[in-house]
């Protein structure tokens, strides 16, 4: 088990995400939600972060997009305020609820971001197919969101995120609300989708098996305040299948993680 | 594949509905007519449903006429009070304390009886349509302000925060997401608002200005003892309210989409 909080000093390619003594408060009374946090997230990498409830991991995923500001410290992504590459479109995130528009269609609804972007309608269009292939909905772009599953839905969402091809995704338990069967069928494909796109995915999570066949490091955190308890680097293949985490690797990597939330913050 | 693809029809049970109601209303005369055979009621009281149709039929125009001039002022009104309520609650709705005093007085605007309206309009604006469609605007902004602000309100705040996760504008934001997310909110209101803003306006009638309305003609008709043609103006009020009211049913199932049940 390594501890790095700096990604540049080990891979050697640039910080695409940096959190820089980084506190959060909502309410002074209740104490900080995130103190003195630093992090750096290289460009390409995969970083989940696992914690028990309350510790902040979405805090920090919302920071890094730009939906709350930090009390104090500087969040920055591609080197520049997390405002400036939320306007730039560097970011895309996908939310715990997919948060489609019923009134839309699946295609409608990844077309949406390119709205008012100079994008012509057929190109619109062909962007929004091209995402809705490479998440395998391709046959349900006529349809309305009532009319598909969850874990369509949620793929949907990933589309929606990508189809303005940011360099960086969000994706704030996005599985969390699904079957563990259809879970770990979106762990697979966000995984492939992640190793062809090359993009640097920050990713939030409460399951430690998904943290581990997903990422390149774990980010495990602390509570009360909501800190960098422990970065777990994880040296499994970089092809992962879903045999891989029926491997002695993969049990030793969560084992490792699961004693390192203990360590942390006591059993979940 | 289309994008085009629509809910499918909800499944009506127009087949018992649609022969229902004529089963019932033909019961309901029916009851009247026999009602005035056997307690011997007069034509004074109650004229039979015969000498109603009789009184329609005889001068159709003028009913048709009259209830149309009613029903201009009805929809000038409501489209004021529409516009006015719908764009202030768009104006108020992420300002907690413009909202707090908005809806202060939209609640003070909707308790004060109309009649109370009715003759400061005409004081103030003449006897003319303006008057009646003020009164009516007055009535109808209030009620579409409610109905569009709980429509504004209920907006899913998850969805908010996707909408600024893409950088969306605002005008964007309220186009796409909050106005078709209150539209529901919305189509109620206007349920409400259409066959309101016809009573309203033959309500505001009654107190003077041009004769050629239906309100002024059930006034004259009343003070003349005019019964049959009371009953037919009543009917011809109640057909232009039902139309109003089933224009407004169709916006609704033309703008609003359902999952089909």
């Amino acid at each position: 088990m390594t501890l790095t909080q700096d990604p540049e000093r080990t891979t050697g390619v640039r910080t695409a995400i940096e959190f820089s003594g980084v506190v959060k408060t909502f309410d002074p009374a209740a104490g900080p939600v995130l103190a003195g946090l630093d992090l750096k997230v290289a460009d390409g990498e995969f970083v989940s972060l696992v914690g028990a409830s309350g510790c902040g991991k979405s805090t920090l995923l919302r920071l890094a997009g730009d939906l709350t500001s930090p009390s104090e410290g500087v969040v920055l992504v591609d080197g520049r305020e997390a405002a400036v590459a939320r306007e730039r479109r560097d970011i895309g995130i996908v939310f715990q609820s997919p948060n489609l528009l019923a009134w839309r269609s699946v295609l409608r609804n990844v077309e949406l971001p390119l709205e008012r972007t100079g994008a012509s309608r057929a190109e619109r269009r062909e962007r929004a197919m091209a995402q809705l292939e490479l998440v395998g909905l391709a046959d349900a772009a006529g349809k309305y969101p009532h009319q598909i599953s969850g874990g369509m839905a949620q793929r949907v969402a990933i589309a929606r995120a990508l189809v303005y091809d940011p360099r960086i995704v969000l994706m704030d338990e996005p599985f969390g609300a699904l079957d563990e069967i259809t879970r770990d069928r979106l762990n697979l494909e966000v995984r492939d989708l992640w190793a062809r796109t090359g993009k640097t995915v920050l990713f939030v999570t409460h399951s430690v098996p998904e943290a581990v066949f997903m990422s390149t490091r774990v980010v495990v955190m602390d509570r009360n305040p909501g800190r960098i308890g422990e970065i777990v680097d994880l040296d499994l293949p970089a092809a992962r299948t879903a045999d891989t985490t029926a491997t002695p690797e993969f049990f030793d990597a969560v084992t490792r993680v699961r004693a390192s939330l203990a360590a942390h913050m006591g059993a979940l | 594949m289309t994008t085009r693809e629509r809910y499918a029809a909800r499944p009506a049970s127009r087949a018992l509905t649609v022969p229902g109601t004529i089963v019932l209303l033909a019961i309901l005369v029916g009851i009247w007519a026999g009602a005035i055979q056997v307690l011997g009621i007069g034509a004074l009281t109650l004229p039979s449903p015969a000498r109603v149709v009789e009184a329609i039929v005889e001068k159709p125009g003028v009913y048709l006429r009259n209830g149309w001039r009613t029903t201009i002022e009805a929809l000038l009104g409501l489209g004021a009070g529409v516009v006015v309520g719908i764009g202030l609650a768009a104006l108020v709705v992420r300002r907690r304390i413009p909202r707090s005093v908005a809806r202060i007085y939209g609640s003070a605007l909707m308790a004060m009886p109309v009649v109370a309206i009715i003759p400061l309009a005409n004081a103030v604006f003449g006897f003319g349509m303006l008057p009646r469609v003020v009164v009516v605007a007055l009535t109808i902004g209030p009620l579409m302000f409610t109905f569009a602000l709980t429509g504004f309100l209920a907006a899913d705040a998850g969805t908010d925060e996707m909408f600024r996760s893409i950088a969306a504008p605002r005008t964007k934001v309220a186009w796409s997401f909050h106005l078709p997310a209150a539209l529901p909110h919305l189509m109620s209101g206007l349920r409400v608002a259409a066959p309101t803003s016809f009573t309203v306006a033959l309500l505001a009638e009654y107190f003077g200005g041009s004769l050629d309305t239906l309100g002024t003609y059930i006034s004259s008709a009343s003070r003349q003892l005019r019964v049959d043609n009371l009953w037919g103006a009543a009917f011809t009020a109640f057909a232009f309210c039902a139309v109003l009211f089933w224009l407004a049913i169709g916006l609704d199932r033309l703008l609003v989409r359902r999952p089909a049940r």
